[in-house]
């Protein structure tokens, strides 16, 4: 074979194929000049030809050719993953169906999830009627244990969960999260709970292997039935309670029919996750999930017999419920999807889903988001990130704008109360920008230590720069002149906060929280109780409240000018990293390191709804000055939209720079104020029926916006084909 | 076949992971392949045909490591102490701010218990014997009495157990004694060069920790005691890092070193690399691996292995019993207690003085979310390598995170390449510079990642002693 030496310069991109194929397959080696590596095409074909080692391509006998020139540059757009059609087919959940009980007239189905929803649906036509959250949905999220759904004669729907390791169950009301009943004394942790089609009665199976059969009416104890000699993981019951079926870790699966144990189930060694008895005319029918197999297998529970598989999950089963009829099996997976089914004939009559569930995220930035900031205006949204940049958004469609380049991590934002200065902490930096347009503002000197947060005087004549150094330094503004710096003890400053007469700083301290009285800069209170790092501080537009979030997982209130706390912190279940008030007061959003956006009523306690999650730990958050948006942004790269005071998903942020991904996006009018708004979410997911893709999976559709500042670049890193 | 062609310098990695086989081809190259692979019966005796058979290139792939699925009886046999979130450093990067707030130290009692079930678990299972690691959001150290008792403990059992601690070194005289003679293996924290060391790794009191340091690294090297450096970079300290790597290769006797980036997280808040930061780390990383290299020193980054294959970054949630002072099962060493922000989602049991209790739906949760995140790094050339990365890293992320995985492919790309030069041109799973002076050439251990997959010893690890 002769081999071709490639023509210098010859770029591949616009090559004709005819030649491209003209080309002969090389091998090179690489080798070492200084710091960079030299790849120089080696004759291995030659010498392989002669009988030498393949693989000799180093040393001396090696044919040098020089190195390779870059004719062959790889296409990056190449290896762009192609982006799917938008699709129809939702998820019912966004976690995994753990739960699920039809309601005592066959008409609704419940189901829940660790995502943190109740959700109600039609079973007539699958319609989703309502989700419900609130305090059920932590015990969802965070409970563990067992758990199961109890939809009563009397049309309450109840959550009963074991909770982890213990030895009780919980009854609550959904979704509130009311404890109706505790009941205890198992002996040990209880490990499964089953549910009888039409909720009167419920079993719990504990980790000794004993089930319990109980009233849901008047919590009577109804059966005891003792043998199994592991914990029990499966239950399922008649709607009497007369057939009981119990899988345990001791490989067998028992029916049992008025507390009398009937026996071992015929293939019942079997891992099965779910369970589930149909009631039926002439016979009963349990149907099951197994573990291993995403089928549902039904058996007649008078010969053990399979009477057929209903197959059309892909994960995992986890939940089955029957209608109290039988004539309707509801089966939930480890995806998220639910699914309906005829029990007589087998067939799926219908795929539950709820348009606001999608997997996936669409990326605004490429590194972390420390910070967001809107204009008065609340037309422009600015975001401050990790990968170095800021990018500036229109309002409320979300668009991306522009790009500035910072030249250093954006760990705090803050936009001029004239809206027409952008100020961003970019490391020990302080820049400015001008706005609308991104053109650089006033030089600012370097600053001793990291700037982590930023906080304007209400007349725009002051900004508050709050320092990793524990340092918190005004500054005069437009034309930076250290006018104080206040000192505290040598702990992280996250948070400022300042109150809209200009009178008070609060400064977030370590642990402590610091007012100081402007313009003097005079300390005036230290306010004690977070037990860790305060990373969030609000204040509310009457000045008379402030909030603080911290590392230690609570949200604690504080009266002003006085500091003394107000009512009962609220806790979490995670580090909560970031705070926004509403400008009225009444909605206050907080961002948590588990990935939730969490919107509280002030002064309702138990009104805490989980919005949403997010890729990542939520590290910023902002409200527009309509009160109308809530933004929030994660450690991921992820900016989300949402409508106030609903709290409803509207959108996510997209710039095809930061994405790996593409996305769909469509706009819409909004029935409410007529506003039509861009919608961006993954690819992939449901859209409304009439709206358009105008994502960049329809070629030639997406324009990248300007970049301001130098800013853009790319990926540093090539694409790779997966072939 | 799993195939992939990573672009090289214009020219393109040609890369089978689960063969462990790779070469640098062209383009044509690249089409020549993906032809012979689509149609078989088309490779003809052509030179690149011939050259493609002699490498072993249609050999088909080994079977893959499967998926971690809980076990319904969990039966780790490494029992990994957590002791205190004490600590005499103020380590800036410190991600579990140790030395901050209430101290937690685990109980003598909590230990034994811990210690026992490993100890039954590996005697249940004919292993040759049961393991014992001490780490904490703090100095384990600093919990020394509980320390020595569980040593005790853990020696008296009829079965040998392997004794090693993740330290920052800073121990009087009768620590150095006490670990010399009962530890069979050290993870040693330390930064580097006396200015960088001292500026990220401060003692409670401000002053320098380089010196104490010194100290014990001289007195572990004079017993020619097996142990492990473990290094964490900064934004500030990236362009010292092949200083360090020589200084650490010329002033000690290390097995291997570890170096990873600073994430974002306790005391480390912000301080993840931004991607231009994570560019230079890589730059930096690289420049040390050759230094170390030239030294024979291991020199590695958790997050890019391309010898190792393996479905899931650290075996942690599947070996090890790991044991919080709050008395929490966790399925990561970093999760110290019960502050940490991942803590929901990383609790998969309770140490109770009734027994172990294992929840099996938040262990299934656990191994849920592992799935979800791996299930997103389909399609990447690193996915046997790190394994869907580490846990805590990236747990809080559906998708993984970019600028960490853009170091991951980065550096593995880089370190294949490296390989490649090495083999002569090809490379077939070999990793040729890296050998041990204690024998073992590969390194498939860090704190984080545990045993390794192919059982290889670990860098600072030495034979278990009863």
């Amino acid at each position: 074979m002769t081999k071709k030496p490639l023509r210098e310069g010859k770029n591949q991109e616009h090559s004709d194929a005819g030649e491209s194929r003209r080309e002969q397959p090389q091998v090179f080696a690489l080798c070492r000049h200084g710091s960079a590596w030299q790849l120089t095409r080696r004759g291995f074909l030659t010498t392989a030809a002669a009988g030498a080692s393949a693989a000799s391509t180093g040393g001396a006998g090696a044919q040098s050719e020089g190195p390779s020139g870059a004719s062959e540059e790889p296409a990056a757009n190449e290896a762009l993953p192609v982006a799917g059609a938008p699709q129809t087919a939702a998820f019912a959940h966004r976690g995994a169906v753990t739960a699920l009980a039809v309601t005592a007239d066959g008409a609704g189905l419940a189901s829940a999830s660790p995502d943190g929803t109740v959700k109600l649906w039609s079973l007539a036509d699958g319609r989703l009627l309502e989700t419900m959250s609130g305090r059920t949905g932590d015990l969802l999220r965070y409970g563990g244990g067992a758990q199961a759904l109890v939809a009563l004669p009397d049309r309450r729907l109840l959550v009963s969960a074991s909770g982890e390791f213990a030895d009780r169950v919980m009854l609550s009301n959904v979704p509130d999260g009311a404890v109706l009943k505790s009941l205890a004394g198992f002996g040990g942790e209880v490990t499964a709970i089953g549910v009888a089609p039409g909720g009167a009665f419920f079993a719990t199976g504990t980790v000794r292997g004993i089930i319990y059969v109980w009233s849901s009416a008047d919590y009577r104890l109804a059966q005891t039935l003792k043998g199994h000699t592991a914990p029990i993981t499966a239950l399922a019951l008649a709607p009497d309670a007369k057939h009981v079926v119990s899988q345990s870790l001791d490989n067998t699966a028992f029916l049992w029919a008025d507390g009398e144990l009937q026996g071992p189930l015929i293939e019942q060694q079997r891992k099965l996750a779910a369970l589930a008895v149909v009631p039926g005319g002439k016979e009963v029918i349990l149907a099951s999930g197994d573990e291993e197999d995403p089928a549902i297998t039904l058996w007649s529970l008078a010969d053990g017999e399979s009477v057929r598989d209903l197959k059309e999950h892909k994960k995992r089963i986890t939940a089955l419920a029957a209608s109290p009829d039988g004539s309707r099996l509801a089966s939930g997976d480890a995806d998220g999807r639910l699914l309906v089914w005829d029990v007589t004939s087998g067939k799926r009559l219908r795929a539950l889903g709820d348009p606001s569930v999608w997997k996936g995220f669409v990326y605004a930035h490429r590194g972390a988001v420390h910070a967001l900031a809107a204009t008065p205006d609340g037309a422009l949204l600015a975001s401050g990130s990790g990968e170095e940049k800021i990018k500036l958004w229109s309002l409320p469609d979300g668009k991306h704008q522009k790009t500035l380049d910072a030249d250093g991590k954006v760990y705090a934002l803050a936009i001029s109360p004239d809206g027409k200065r952008l100020v961003a902490g970019v490391e020990k930096q302080v820049k400015v920008w001008g706005l609308p347009e991104g053109e650089p503002g006033e030089e600012w000197p370097a600053q001793e230590g990291t700037v982590s947060s930023l906080a304007f005087t209400p007349d725009g004549r002051r900004i508050a720069l709050g320092l990793l150094d524990g340092t918190v330094r005004l500054w005069s503004f437009p034309q930076p002149v250290l006018e104080r710096t206040l000192r505290a003890p040598n702990r992280p400053v996250y948070a400022l906060a300042i109150t809209p007469d200009g009178s008070l700083l609060a400064s977030a301290c370590g642990e402590l929280i610091y007012l100081w009285s402007l313009p003097e800069g005079k300390h005036s209170r230290t306010l004690k109780g977070h037990r860790h790092w305060v990373y969030g501080l609000a204040v509310s537009a009457d000045g008379r409240l402030l909030v603080s979030a911290s590392n230690d997982r609570a949200v604690r209130f504080w009266s002003l000018p006085g500091g003394e706390p107000v009512g009962q912190p609220e806790n979490m279940h995670s580090a909560v990293a970031a705070l926004a008030l509403t400008p009225d007061a009444a909605l206050l959003a907080a961002g948590t390191d588990d990935r939730t956006v969490r919107l509280g009523r002030l002064g309702a306690s138990a009104a805490w709804k989980t919005l949403g999650e997010h890729g990542a730990a939520v590290g910023a958050l902002a409200v527009t000055p309509d009160g109308k948006t809530l933004v929030s942004a994660s450690a991921d790269g992820v900016i989300a939209l949402w409508d106030l005071p609903a709290g409803g998903f509207r959108s996510y942020l997209f710039d095809k720079e930061a994405s790996t991904t593409d996305a769909v996006q469509y706009t819409a009018r909004d029935a409410v104020t007529g506003q039509v708004i861009t919608f961006t979410l993954p690819c992939g997911s449901p859209i409304p029926a009439g709206a358009v893709c105008v994502c960049n999976c329809v070629p030639g559709s997406y324009s990248a916006p300007s970049s301001g500042g130098g800013g853009g670049g790319g990926h540093w890193g090539h694409y790779w084909f997966p072939t | 076949m799993e195939f992939y062609a990573i672009p090289f310098q214009g020219e393109y990695i040609l890369y089978r992971p689960l063969r462990r086989l790779a070469f640098i081809g062209n383009r044509a190259m690249l089409r020549h392949v993906e032809r012979a692979r689509q149609q078989p019966n088309r490779r003809g005796g052509g030179e690149a045909d011939v050259f493609l058979e002699r490498i072993g290139f249609w050999e088909p792939d080994p079977k893959p490591p499967p998926p971690w699925e809980p076990r319904e009886e969990h039966q780790p046999t490494i029992a990994v102490l957590l002791m205190t979130n004490a600590c005499n450093l103020r380590c800036t990067y410190c991600y579990a701010g140790g030395g901050e707030g209430a101290m937690r130290s685990l109980t003598v009692p909590l230990a034994c218990q811990v210690i026992d079930a490993a100890f039954e678990n590996a005697r249940r299972q004919n292993k040759p014997h049961f393991s014992l690691a001490f780490h904490g959001g703090g100095e384990p150290t600093l919990n020394w009495p509980v320390m020595q008792a569980a040593v005790r403990h853990a020696r008296e059992k009829p079965l040998p157990c392997e004794i090693t601690m993740s330290s920052n070194g800073l121990w009087s005289k009768a620590q150095r004694e006490f670990v010399l003679g009962n530890f069979n293996a050290l993870s040693l924290s330390f930064d580097g060069v006396r200015p960088v060391q001292d500026a990220q790794r401060p003692k409670a009191d401000g002053t320098g920790s380089f010196e104490p340091l010194m100290e014990t690294i001289r007195a572990l090297d004079e017993a020619r005691f097996p142990y492990g450096i473990r290094m964490t970079v900064t934004a500030e300290s990236i362009p010292c890092l092949s200083q360090s790597v020589a200084f650490l290769c010329g002033a000690t006797r290390c097995e291997g070193m570890q170096v990873e980036p600073c994430y974002s997280s306790g005391r480390g808040r912000h301080r993840e690399p931004s991607p231009k930061q994570a560019e230079a780390f890589v730059r930096a990383f690289l420049e040390a691996f050759e230094v170390a290299a030239k030294a024979g020193r291991p020199l590695f980054y958790s997050g890019a292995r391309p010898w190792v294959i393996a479905a899931s970054f650290c075996r942690a949630p599947e070996d090890a019993l790991v044991v919080t002072p709050d008395g929490d099962l966790v399925t990561c060493f970093e999760i110290h207690d019960r502050r940490h922000a991942l803590t929901d989602r990383f609790v998969i049991g309770r140490v109770a003085p009734e027994g172990i209790f294992v929840d099996r739906r938040a262990v299934e949760a656990f191994a849920g979310r592992q799935a979800e995140r791996r299930a997103a790094c389909a399609g990447c050339f690193c996915y046997w390598h790190c394994g869907g990365d580490c846990a805590t890293r990236c747990m809080a992320a559906a998708g993984p995170p970019r600028v960490r995985c853009e170091v991951n492919r980065a550096v593995t790309r880089e370190l294949l390449a490296w390989y490649i030069a090495a083999g002569d041109g090809v490379w077939r799973g070999e990793q040729p510079a890296c050998r041990c002076p204690g024998g073992s050439n590969l390194i498939s251990y860090s704190v984080e990642s545990g045993p390794s997959e192919n059982g290889n010893r670990n860098p600072g690890q030495r034979e278990t002693r009863p």
